[in-house]
C-alpha cells in the first residue's frame, strides 16, 4: 500500500543529493514536479498471485493513477488527527449519553456545599500556593529544553562519532555541565528541598 | 476487493488506518475494563480475600459448567460497573466552575489514548507494507512525550473547577508530581536512543531484534523509565495525588458518575500505554529472540500481536502487583526521588553511554 | 480544486488565529485560565501548520515545550498569585503604549521575514531538513556555537529563578 509514498521518498532523497551537489538547476515547476513518483518504475505482486488467506488481505494498489497528494513523511500524520477526531468523539459521547441515560436527581443543600469531610466548607476553594511548586515549574521548563536538545544530539551521535568525535562528544559534556553546575547550585540552595 | 483495488492509495491509506484505529480503540478499552477487573482479582488474591464473584446476567444459568465458572471470575463484573457509570446521577454541584467542569474529564482521557498512535503493536498483516501501527511518526517518541505532557491539563483544570480544597491541592500536587518525573523519564530514554539512532520506536523494535533487548543494554535507563512510569500515571507508591487518607480522593473529589469514571478509564489507559512504550522500547516489542523477521504469512502476523500483547499484560499485572506492595511515598520523599537521585542517575547514565560507544566505534 | 494538504492549512492556520483572538480578547470569558488554554490551542495549531510544513522535529517540541511545559508554570502562576482583580482589566497610557511598541516592532520583523521569504513552491530542499536527524547533524556541527550559548542562557535563567524565589527558601 505504502510503496508509492516510499518510493516518492527515495525519489525526494536522491533528488536532494542531486540538488546538493549542484546537477540540478531547474525551473521551479520542475522540481516539485520530482516529488511525485514516477509511475512507470512501480512494480506490485499482484494480488491474483498471492496465495493463502493472505489475497484477502493483500492490497495490489494500481500505480499508473498515483498521483501522491501528501508525501510518505507527511501522511503519517493523518491517522493521528483521525485518531484525535476519534478521542474527542469518545469524549464528548460518553458524556452526552450519561447525561441523558443517567438518573435525575433532586438538588438539595447539602448536595452544593464542597466537601470538606462533613464539616461545613471554610473560606475560598483555592488559595494561593507555595512558591516551591512555582519553582518546581520553572525548574521543570528549563530541563525540559534541555532535555529536547539531547534528543537530537542522541540519534546523530553515533554517527558523528566517526567524523569528529570530540567536538561531539565534548559539545555535549560542556553543555550539560554547565547545566549541571546551575543544578547543584539550585541543590545547595535548597530548591528541592521540601521538608522545609 | 474489486471496488478497493481501484481506489487511490491515500483513499486506502486513510480506510486501512480507519480500521486500525477503531479496533485498537476496541481492544484498549476491553483492557482498560478487565485490567480494573484484574486489579481488584489480584489484590483480592493477595490480602486473601475472595473479589468479584457475583455478577452474573440470567444467561449464564444455561449454561452447565462455564457458566458458574466465568461469574466466579467475575467476568462479567466490568459490564455491570460501565453501565452503572452510565445510569448513576450526573451531579454538577453549584460552587463549581461549569465549563471547566465539564471539560476536564475529557481533556484528562483524550491525551491517554492519543498516545497509543506511535506504538508498534505487530509486525505486518497480509501486505509487507501493512504495518501494524497507526502512525509510523518519524519523530517517535517525542510526539508520545509532548502527548503525555498534555496530560497534566486534566488534572490541574480538575482541581481548579471544583472549587474546592481537596480537589485543588489534589491537581496541584499531582501536576508537580507529573512535570517532576517527565524529566527524568525523558532523560532516561536519551541514552536507549544514542544506542538506535533513531527516534522512531519501529526502528527501536528492530534494533533489538538484532542485538537483543534494550533492559540488557540499558538496564538502569529501564529502571529509571519504570518508576517514573509509576509517578507518571499516578499509581503507588506515588499517588499522592489521591492519597485517600489526607485528600479524600484529590483532584476527583467531588466528580460524580461517568465524569469520575472517564478519570478512572484516563489513568488505566495512561498505565497500558506506558507497560506498551515499555515493550516496545525495553523488551524487544512484537519480536522474541527466535521470532524476529517481520512477519511472511497472516498467522505469524497475528502471533506477533499476541506475543506483544502478552509482554503487555506481564507489565500491567507488575504495576498492579506493586500497588498491593508498597506503602505510599511522603511528597517531600516524592520530589526528592525525582530531582536528587534521578536526574544526576540519568545524566550520569548518558554519559557512560556515550564514553563507551565512543570506545567501540570504530 | 484545492489539494487537501491545502485545506489542512487554511484549517490549522484559521484555528490558530481564532484562538489567538479568544486568548487575547475573549468576549465571554475574563478569566485569566481561559486564556492560557486558548494559548494552548492557538499552540497545538500552529504545531499542525510546522507538520504541513515538514518541521516534524519543531512541531513536536513545539508540544512539547511550549504547550506541554511553559503553559503548565503559566497555568502555576495564575493559581499562584490567585489573579482576582485581573478579571477586572484596566488599561493605563503606559502599558498601552509599550504594547503598541512592542507590536510595532514585532510585526516589523514579520513583515521583513515575509518580504525576504521564498515562495514555499520554489523552496523543495527545505523539506528535507525538518526530520530530527539532519536537523542534528546541522545543530551539531554548523550550529555548536550558539547551542553551547544557549546553555549558559539556560544557566542564567535557571540561576534567576533561585535568587527570585530565594526569600521564601529560608
Amino acid at each position: 500500500m505504502l510503496h508509492q509514498f516510499d518510493k516518492a521518498r527515495q525519489d525526494r532523497s536522491t533528488y536532494r543529493s542531486e540538488c546538493e551537489s549542484g546537477l540540478l538547476n531547474q525551473p521551479p515547476k520542475a522540481r516539485v514536479r520530482t516529488l511525485a513518483a514516477p509511475a512507470d518504475t512501480m512494480s506490485f505482486a499482484p494480488h491474483w498471485q498471492i496465495s493463502g488467506p493472505e489475497r484477502w488481505l493483500a492490497i495490489p494498489g494500481n500505480a499508473d493513477k498515483v498521483t501522491p497528494e501528501m508525501d510518505s513523511e507527511l501522511i503519517q500524520y493523518l491517522p493521528v488527527l483521525m485518531l484525535l477526531l476519534v478521542a474527542v468523539g469518545f469524549a464528548g459521547g460518553t458524556l452526552v449519553v450519561s447525561v441523558v441515560a443517567g438518573k435525575v436527581g433532586r438538588r438539595t443543600r447539602t448536595k452544593d456545599i464542597p466537601y470538606e469531610c462533613g464539616m461545613l466548607p471554610q473560606g475560598d476553594g483555592s488559595s494561593r500556593l507555595s512558591v516551591k511548586f512555582y519553582l518546581v515549574a520553572l525548574l521543570f521548563v528549563l530541563f525540559d529544553i534541555e532535555v529536547v536538545f539531547m534528543y537530537p544530539w542522541a540519534i546523530v551521535y553515533r554517527d558523528l562519532l566517526r567524523e569528529n568525535a570530540a567536538l561531539i562528544l565534548g559539545g555535549m559534556v560542556s553543555f550539560m555541565g554547565t547545566l549541571f553546575a546551575g543544578y547543584l547550585y539550585a541543590l545547595k540552595k535548597g530548591a528541592f528541598d521540601w521538608t522545609k | 476487493m474489486n471496488l478497493f483495488d481501484y481506489l487511490e492509495p491515500t483513499t486506502q491509506f486513510v480506510i486501512f488506518s480507519a480500521i486500525k484505529i477503531l479496533i485498537v480503540f476496541g481492544v484498549t478499552m476491553t483492557f482498560v475494563a478487565y485490567a480494573v477487573l484484574a486489579e481488584r482479582k489480584i489484590s483480592a488474591w493477595i490480602q486473601d480475600r475472595v473479589g468479584p464473584n457475583r455478577t452474573a446476567p440470567p444467561i449464564t444459568k444455561f449454561i452447565p459448567i462455564l457458566g458458574p465458572m466465568l461469574v466466579r471470575l467475575g467476568i462479567f463484573q466490568p459490564m455491570a460497573d460501565g453501565l452503572k457509570f452510565l445510569l448513576k446521577e450526573d451531579f454538577t454541584p453549584a460552587y463549581v466552575r461549569k465549563v471547566y467542569f465539564w471539560l476536564a474529564p475529557a481533556i484528562a482521557v483524550i491525551p491517554a489514548f492519543l498516545t497509543f498512535a506511535v506504538i508498534p503493536f505487530g509486525s505486518t498483516l497480509g501486505n509487507p507494507d501493512n504495518k501494524m501501527v497507526i502512525a509510523d511518526l518519524n519523530v517517535g517518541v517525542l510526539y508520545t512525550f509532548g502527548i503525555v505532557s498534555l496530560g497534566v491539563y486534566g488534572i490541574v483544570l480538575a482541581g481548579y473547577a471544583a472549587n474546592s480544597k481537596y480537589p485543588f491541592l489534589g491537581g496541584i500536587r499531582s501536576s508537580a508530581q507529573m512535570i517532576s518525573y517527565e524529566i527524568a523519564m525523558g532523560m532516561s530514554v536519551v541514552a536507549v536512543f544514542m544506542v538506535v539512532g533513531d527516534l522512531n520506536l519501529g526502528a527501536v523494535v528492530q534494533y533489538q531484534a538484532k542485538h537483543g533487548w534494550m533492559v540488557l543494554h540499558q538496564p538502569l535507563a529501564f529502571a529509571i523509565f519504570l518508576i517514573a512510569a509509576f509517578a507518571e500515571t499516578n499509581r503507588l507508591p506515588f499517588d499522592l495525588p489521591e492519597s485517600e487518607s489526607e485528600l479524600v480522593g484529590g483532584y476527583h473529589t467531588e466528580y460524580s458518575s461517568m465524569k469520575f469514571a472517564l478519570f478512572f478509564l484516563g489513568e488505566y489507559a495512561a498505565m497500558i500505554s506506558a507497560s506498551a512504550m515499555m515493550v516496545t522500547l525495553f523488551f524487544g516489542g512484537w519480536t522474541l529472540p527466535f521470532l524476529s523477521e517481520p512477519a511472511s504469512s497472516l498467522l505469524v502476523g497475528l502471533l506477533h500481536i499476541a506475543i506483544f500483547i502478552a509482554k503487555l499484560v506481564v507489565l500491567l499485572v507488575v504495576f498492579i502487583w506493586v500497588r498491593w506492595m508498597l506503602p505510599r511515598f511522603r511528597y517531600d520523599q516524592l520530589m526528592d526521588l525525582g530531582w536528587r537521585r534521578f536526574i544526576p542517575l540519568a545524566l550520569g547514565n548518558i554519559l557512560a553511554t556515550a564514553l563507551v560507544l565512543a570506545f567501540i566505534s570504530p | 480544486m484545492p489539494e487537501f494538504t491545502d485545506l489542512l492549512f487554511y484549517g490549522f492556520a484559521g484555528l490558530a488565529l481564532f484562538f489567538g483572538f479568544l486568548c487575547v480578547a475573549n468576549p465571554l470569558s475574563r478569566s485569566p485560565v481561559t486564556s492560557a488554554m486558548f494559548l494552548v490551542l492557538t499552540i497545538v495549531s500552529l504545531a499542525g501548520l510546522f507538520i504541513l510544513l515538514h518541521a516534524f522535529f519543531l512541531a513536536a517540541i513545539q508540544v512539547l515545550v511550549y504547550a506541554g511545559a511553559v503553559m503548565v508554570l503559566f497555568l502555576f502562576v495564575i493559581m499562584l498569585l490567585d489573579l482576582k482583580e485581573e478579571e477586572r482589566r484596566r488599561f493605563r497610557r503606559f502599558t498601552v503604549g509599550v504594547g503598541v511598541v512592542a507590536v510595532g516592532v514585532i510585526a516589523g520583523l514579520l513583515l521583513q521575514t515575509v518580504l525576504k521569504a521564498v515562495p514555499y513552491s520554489q523552496t523543495s530542499t527545505v523539506l528535507a531538513v525538518g526530520a530530527t536527524r539532519p536537523l542534528g547533524i546541522i545543530l551539531f556541527t554548523q550550529y555548536l556555537l550558539p547551542f553551547e550559548l544557549l546553555s549558559l542562557l539556560l544557566l542564567v535563567a535557571m540561576v534567576g529563578v533561585i535568587l527570585l524565589t530565594k526569600k521564601e527558601l529560608k
